[in-house]
């Protein structure tokens, strides 16, 4: 018992001994601080608190129950004011024939108790966190309205001559069409690239075009498996001829307020980036159910090709792992899924594949 | 659309207030930890114990609950909230109970704090009729074991190993 309050006495916590009875044998000097001069020796716990004496004995009858440390409150007076306490009690000795039980409490003032810095802590973190993610989302609409800004100047410049280029072409191609001769055959293998080449730039620009372009949206009622049908028709062939197959789990879904145009284009930006991600062949699966935890419609589009490399976010523009990407795919598709009120995510595997999942929320439909 | 009250959702009050009172631990046992949160459980099963120790002094009209009393108590309390314990062994030095259902049901998984109901509750009656106990919860369901094995130390030891000890409070306070 000495040496237990030896020890308490340089605890920085605040301590007290009582007897089962509230009587006060002990405190250490933070005791003291806490509790004010008028915590003394021999004297009840009942002097120094607000609280009525029927709460003090049900605490210490509480706290005379148990070794472990349990939880109670007091109220003591200070500066005219009351504040709150936190005491946890525990049986330090129990009573026997003639010696009262004692109690050790520890005490700590409500305000300062660890759950309720935890408390605190833990919502800094959730601010700071917040705060991070709006900031981050700030920044990248900046940087997307100066790329949109910057792409669609870049795709005027660009289209005129583009168009001049590919006239020129042509003519070049009829000229050498009349002539017909063997000699002319190495320049009609280069108008062939050359046109490959035109194609290529065209597409590109149309993908600037789409991307700097702010997403209008019509909405309208939209059968989606129907949709995905349409989509996935015209290019099942050239898929197969891949080595791709095409499997397709698409549930009953209700119908969904969609712009169609735009939603096709995005599915069918994932369907060819996923046949291009499996140049051995695979399987392409579009998977489609209504997830009622998420009240949302939610279409998965998952290959079984070569996966993203770690530390590529394909969202971001102009990243891309392919040769010859643009590395506007992607961050269209996530445009035009965020113009839905929709969320695009993925998981990837190397070697194993890839599947993105697309959410488009109940609420998006019935709001509009 | 279906009517709401035809909707087949597993929600009745005592599902509800079983989740409840899992989400509360699990909240706990998150913030604080699991060693506060089984403080603040206890709290909460030393009151309960404290009611259901009058209850049943009440009804069987006695003014202390005798051991084999105490045993029988704290199956038949589990019984009627639907947990089914048993008494593996009796004696004068310790009461050893089983268990094959928990009151709380799967609730009670990966939820240890919500083990102090029963040990609070165990322990409080019994150290209130018989002036002390040890509560070992040596199994228990929300551990992962298949049952639970509690056992009720009737009598102190000099250096006590492991398990909660709880004493009669009234004979405290003298």
């Amino acid at each position: 018992m000495k040496r237990l309050l030896q020890a308490i006495n340089v605890l920085p916590e605040a301590f007290i001994v009582v007897q089962g009875s509230g009587c006060i044998v002990a405190a250490n000097s933070a005791a003291r601080e806490l509790f004010g001069t008028h915590l003394k020796e021999g004297h009840s716990l009942a002097e120094v608190i607000s609280d009525p004496v029927k709460k003090l004995l049900r605490c210490l009858q509480l706290w005379s129950s148990s070794r472990q440390f349990l939880p109670a409150s007091l109220q003591i007076p200070r500066d005219g004011s009351v504040s709150t306490i936190r005491c946890d009690g525990a049986v330090m000795e129990p009573a026997t024939a003639g010696c009262p039980s004692l109690l050790l409490l520890r005490c700590v003032p409500r305000s300062e108790s660890a759950s309720t810095q935890l408390f605190i802590q833990l919502n800094e973190k959730i601010e700071h966190l917040w705060r991070q993610i709006a900031e981050q989302k700030a920044r990248d609409s900046d940087r997307l309205m100066s790329l949109a800004t910057a792409a669609a100047v870049f795709a005027h410049e660009v289209s005129n001559p583009l168009n001049a280029i590919a006239m020129s072409i042509q003519l070049l191609e009829a000229e050498v069409r009349e002539r017909n001769d063997l000699s002319s055959q190495h320049v009609r293998d280069s108008i062939v690239e050359a046109n490959k080449e035109i194609e290529r730039l065209t597409s590109l620009l149309r993908d600037f075009r789409s991307f700097a372009r702010p997403q209008f949206i019509e909405f309208q009622p939209t059968d989606l498996a129907a949709t995905l049908q349409e989509v996935l028709t015209p290019e099942v062939l050239l898929f197969r001829a891949a080595g791709v197959r095409v499997e397709f789990d698409i549930g009953s879904l209700p119908l969904l307020m969609l712009d169609r145009d735009k939603i096709k284009q995005a599915i069918l930006n994932l369907c060819k980036n996923a046949v291009e991600a499996m140049p051995e062949g695979g399987c392409l699966t579009l998977r489609g159910y209504l997830c009622k935890t998420t009240n949302a419609v939610v279409l998965e589009v998952s290959d079984t090709g070569i996966g993203i490399p770690e530390g590529i976010d394909v969202f971001e523009i102009f990243r891309t792992t392919k040769p010859t990407g643009t590395g506007l795919g992607l961050p269209l598709v996530s445009q035009i899924i965020s113009a839905h009120h929709g969320t695009i995510t993925y998981v990837t595997e190397p070697a194993k594949g890839t599947t993105f999942k697309i959410l488009l929320p109940m609420r998006s439909i019935s709001g509009l | 659309m279906m009517e709401l009250k035809e909707l087949e959702i597993g929600l009745e009050r005592d599902i509800f207030l079983r989740s409840l009172i899992r989400e509360l631990s699990g909240v706990l046992e998150d913030v604080v930890g699991v060693k506060e949160a089984s403080g603040f459980v206890s709290v909460v099963g030393q009151s309960i114990g404290d009611w259901i120790n009058v209850e049943y002094r009440k009804a069987l009209r006695v003014s202390n609950l005798s051991r084999e009393q105490v045993a029988q108590v704290c199956v038949d309390l589990k019984r009627r909230i639907q947990g089914k314990f048993s008494i593996i062994e009796e004696n004068e030095d310790v009461i050893v109970f089983g268990n094959t259902a928990c009151p709380f049901g799967d609730k009670v998984i990966g939820r240890e704090s919500m083990c102090m109901m029963t040990s609070n509750v165990f322990g409080h009656i019994a150290a209130q009729n018989l002036g002390y106990a040890r509560v070992e919860l040596q199994e228990t369901i929300a551990k992962g074991n298949s049952g639970c094995r509690i056992v009720l130390y009737l009598q102190p030891l000099p250096e006590p190993s492991g398990g909660r000890e709880y004493f009669r409070a009234d004979l405290n306070n003298k």
